[in-house]
């Protein structure tokens, strides 16, 4: 860190400030606050809003209460939750062996340095998009169902698991890799030597998250006809069926946290069970043989390679897909892409305004996201919370909140607050507080405890110790967190329309239904510069406070 | 037999590394290399290999021009070339027995590789060269388990399996402690004369140089300023290597290389002593 004050008088001392000085630091913070302003009033939240919506929710209780749990309901929604399931396992496990090549096109270390900018490409492109875009354009190209549902989530995987693997490539070990190249092994002797060995762990710890996160999205991608529970539901909001609807969504956050739990377990075992030492015994030393495996271990291999390949087939015969499908999705998904290029311009001049609706949702869902994150962390985390009662009460609001999908709460928020940007703002709040609140909860429960008590003992109040002691050492990982989720909030932002909140999304779905495709290319295009426009910024900040 | 004829690096940062290096290696000579840090020893080791590519200059290794091998060529080339790292080099997430087969996947296909599978011969050659080096029943133990001087040992295993016309060593002992050095210093002197091949050893510790090599090849700054038995190694002779610039006819060099040469300077008395 360095200061432009130079310490002319002893007596004056000034905290060096990350930016290049004073003034642009305040001018840094002054267009943060207009254009939260700005965003405040074009969205128009007035409290008279709010109360309408407390009113209408005790009705929307009174309507979903108790949920439909009735023989015929129950039947649905089994049906529907194996075939999320089913989505969710095919589409991560193609979705990982689709990256692995992206993957390692993306890896500096592997590749030329023109390779590697293509499959960088390759990577941001398909995390730029939110997976309901996606969903929207494959069930155009492939028709409803859940083959595009799972199109959908391989091309997210791919970007997703891409990154992340490329990531972990970039930071083997040079030397091992250089060392089996020394013995005149060949390129994939080598990957398979030296590079695998490195990342195996993480690879298998990653495929079991992305398989977490496939599993919610497998539960929403319905909602624009790509397969799974999600078109059951908005099915059941459209008919008024709120008591239906509330029957779903509760099975929704069951599913969600029961992926999340057995991927958490999974995960966990993972990481202690490398940590010992793998030893196979030699059968016979004297007669000098050598098998990686002893007999057991063999078998244990394949029988895990058969118990995966089943799921697989027991997942695809349940979604009742022909193998044909495989030959002529690529067939239908390139037709689509020369209907959509050139991108037309006649789409501009309208776009700009649902584009800053998005662009103010995400700001102001994340400053309320904020707000409303930062006490329930306080009470969430063990270190801060006053007692048990509010304990479980952080934990209650951060489980719920996380575990319902931002499209979900949209879907709600719509029929309290009326359609439009105000229930984007909410809906994107809520989701995030989980978010944040989780993390943050995290983070306050691993600061270093000596830090605050150093504080105490020179006398600081209770106050200036929280601001001397226990705010610096959070903050770092709050700015990592709350930018993360600005992150996500503007993907989200891009494709909440498509339900009634607002923004962007509205425009875009109208353009597909209508088969505008060249105008919907010109928004795609608009929407990946304004999300990777953001993740710059963000990814800035978070370099400037690590 | 090694020739390298005016060898020369310069790294795309400008710094030359290799200042027209020509030397001959013979039979089973254990030729050690030293050089205050920043010397390019290990530039010297990584370009007869091509790790590094030299800039120009010629490697010749018995009758084939290495420097002038297409990609292919040069991959099957380097099975003849053993190399030994400082910081081991080794895949820590495999077994030993992996790490030593490791020498032979340039002679087995790629899915045999996969599978694990090596030549019987092979296996037999890994277990005598793992007694051979001391780490008789280590051959299970995955390697990130070891300590240093047994990881080093490995990597030498690893070596020795490829049956090389030339070992190149980089810095053995550079991670080790004195005694774990002069028994792989040891290693290495025994297996050059058992396998009968040349050995090129780059170090610090001038004294292990003087006790294990045939001979002394001195680097200051890129250029060769030595090349003798030990005997010949005396203390203008060390002067020279290390502190090139004082009496040296190379005038020109950076004040922060002469103070990183003082710096080895002084390692060296201090270890010496
Ligand atoms: N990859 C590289 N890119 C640019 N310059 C390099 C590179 N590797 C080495 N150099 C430079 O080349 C010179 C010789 O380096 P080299 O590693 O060969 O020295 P060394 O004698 O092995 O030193 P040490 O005893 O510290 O291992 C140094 O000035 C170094 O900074
Ligand atoms: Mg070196």
């Amino acid at each position: 860190m360095k200061t432009d004050t130079e310490a002319s008088s002893p007596t004056d001392w000034d905290r060096p400030t990350i930016f290049y000085n004073e003034y642009v630091k305040w001018t840094v913070y002054l267009l943060i606050v207009l254009f939260a302003a700005w965003s405040y009033w074009e969205i128009r939240i007035t409290p008279g809003r709010l109360l309408v919506g407390l009113e209408q929710s005790s009705q929307l209780m009174a309507n979903a209460w108790p949920p439909d749990f009735t023989p015929e309901r129950r039947e649905m929604i089994w049906r529907d939750i194996l075939e999320t399931l089913a989505m969710a396992v095919i589409a991560t496990i193609g979705g990982i062996i689709l990256s692995v090549p992206v993957a390692i096109l993306g890896s500096r270390n592997l590749v030329s340095e023109r390779v590697f900018w293509i499959g960088r490409t390759i990577i941001a492109t398909s995390r730029a998009f939110h997976a309901l875009i996606i969903a929207i354009i494959v069930v155009k190209a492939v028709g409803f169902g859940p083959l595009a549902g799972i199109i959908t989530l391989m091309i997210k995987t791919v970007g997703f698991f891409g990154k992340l693997l490329a990531e972990e490539i970039e930071d083997i070990d040079p030397t091992q890799l250089e060392a089996i190249e020394a013995t005149g092994a060949g390129r994939f002797q080598t990957y398979f030597y030296a590079v695998v060995p490195q990342i195996t762990q993480r690879f298998v710890a990653l495929s079991i998250y992305r398989w977490d996160i496939n599993l919610r999205s497998s539960a929403i991608v319905g909602i624009v006809g790509a397969g799974g529970i999600g078109q059951t539901l908005v099915a059941s909001f459209d008919r008024f069926e709120y008591d239906f609807s509330a029957a779903i969504i509760l099975v929704i956050i069951a599913l969600v946290l029961l992926g999340e739990a057995v991927s958490a377990v999974a995960r966990k075992r993972i990481s202690t069970g490398a940590a010992g030492v793998e030893t196979t015994p030699t059968r016979d030393a004297g007669r000098r043989t050598w098998n990686r495996f002893t007999r057991g271990q063999q078998l244990l291999r394949y029988g895990s390679v058969a118990l995966v390949a089943g799921v697989i087939v027991i997942s695809w015969r349940h979604l009742e897909m022909g193998i044909g499908v495989v030959r002529t999705a690529p067939a239908e998904l390139y037709d689509l892409w020369t209907r959509m290029w050139p991108p037309s311009t006649g789409i501009v001049a309208e776009m700009v305004d649902p584009l800053l609706t998005s662009l103010h949702i995400a700001i102001l869902g994340t400053v309320l996201a904020i707000a409303l994150s930062i006490p329930t962390a306080l009470i969430a985390a063990d270190t801060t919370t006053p007692n048990r009662v509010t304990y479980t009460l952080g934990k209650l609001i951060v489980t719920t909140t996380r575990s319902v999908n931002v499209i979900i709460w949209v879907l709600v928020l719509v029929l309290l607050l009326g359609p439009g940007a105000l229930a984007g703002v909410v809906a994107i709040g809520i989701r995030s507080v989980g978010f944040i609140g989780k993390l943050l909860a995290e983070a306050i429960e691993e600061i270093d405890m000596t830090q605050v008590e150093a504080m105490t003992a020179t006398g600081a109040s209770r106050l200036e110790t929280a601001v001397y002691a226990i705010v610096p050492q959070v903050k770092p990982a709050f700015i990592g967190i709350a930018t993360y989720r600005w992150d996500s909030n503007v993907r989200a932002s891009t494709v909440i329309g498509f339900v009634g909140g607002g923004g962007i999304g509205s425009l875009l779905m109208s353009q597909i239904n209508q088969f505008q495709w060249a105008n919907a290319m010109t928004i795609l295009i608009a929407i990946l510069g304004i999300v990777l426009f953001s993740e710059v910024v963000s990814a800035y900040a978070r370099k400037k406070v690590m | 037999m090694l020739e390298t004829k005016n060898l020369e690096k310069v790294y795309q940062t400008g710094d030359r590394a290799l200042d027209d290096v020509s030397v001959t290696l013979d039979g089973t000579e254990v030729v050690a290399m030293i050089g205050p840090s920043g010397a390019g020893k290990s530039t010297f080791i990584r370009c007869i290999n091509r790790l590094v590519e030299p800039t120009s200059g010629d490697v010749w290794l018995d009758d084939v021009e290495l420097t002038a091998l297409s990609k292919p060529e040069l991959q099957r080339e380097r099975r003849n070339i053993g190399m030994v790292f400082q910081e081991y080099g080794l895949v820590e997430r495999l077994t030993v027995m992996e790490n030593v087969l490791s020498g032979r996947l340039g002679y087995v296909g790629f899915w045999q590789s996969l599978r694990r599978k090596f030549p019987p011969d092979a296996i037999e050659h890994a277990y005598e060269t793992l007694e051979r080096v001391g780490l008789r029943g280590y051959e299970n133990k995955r390697v990130d388990a070891l300590s240093g001087g047994q990881r080093q040992r490995v990597g030498i295993a690893r070596a020795v399996l490829q049956r090389p016309k030339l070992l190149l060593v980089d810095e053995p002992t550079s991670s080790l402690d004195p005694e774990t050095s002069h028994a792989v210093m040891e290693l290495l002197a025994e297996i050059a004369v058992d396998t009968d091949v040349p050995v090129v050893i780059n170090i610090h510790e001038v004294h292990l140089a003087e006790e294990f090599a045939d001979r002394i090849l001195g680097l200051s700054d890129g250029s060769l300023v030595f090349d003798g038995p030990p005997a010949e190694l005396d203390e203008a002779a060390k002067t020279r290597v290390y502190q090139g610039a004082t009496d040296s006819v190379e005038a020109s060099r950076s004040t922060g290389e002469s103070a990183d040469d003082q710096l080895s300077q002084d390692e060296l008395l201090t270890k010496n002593g």
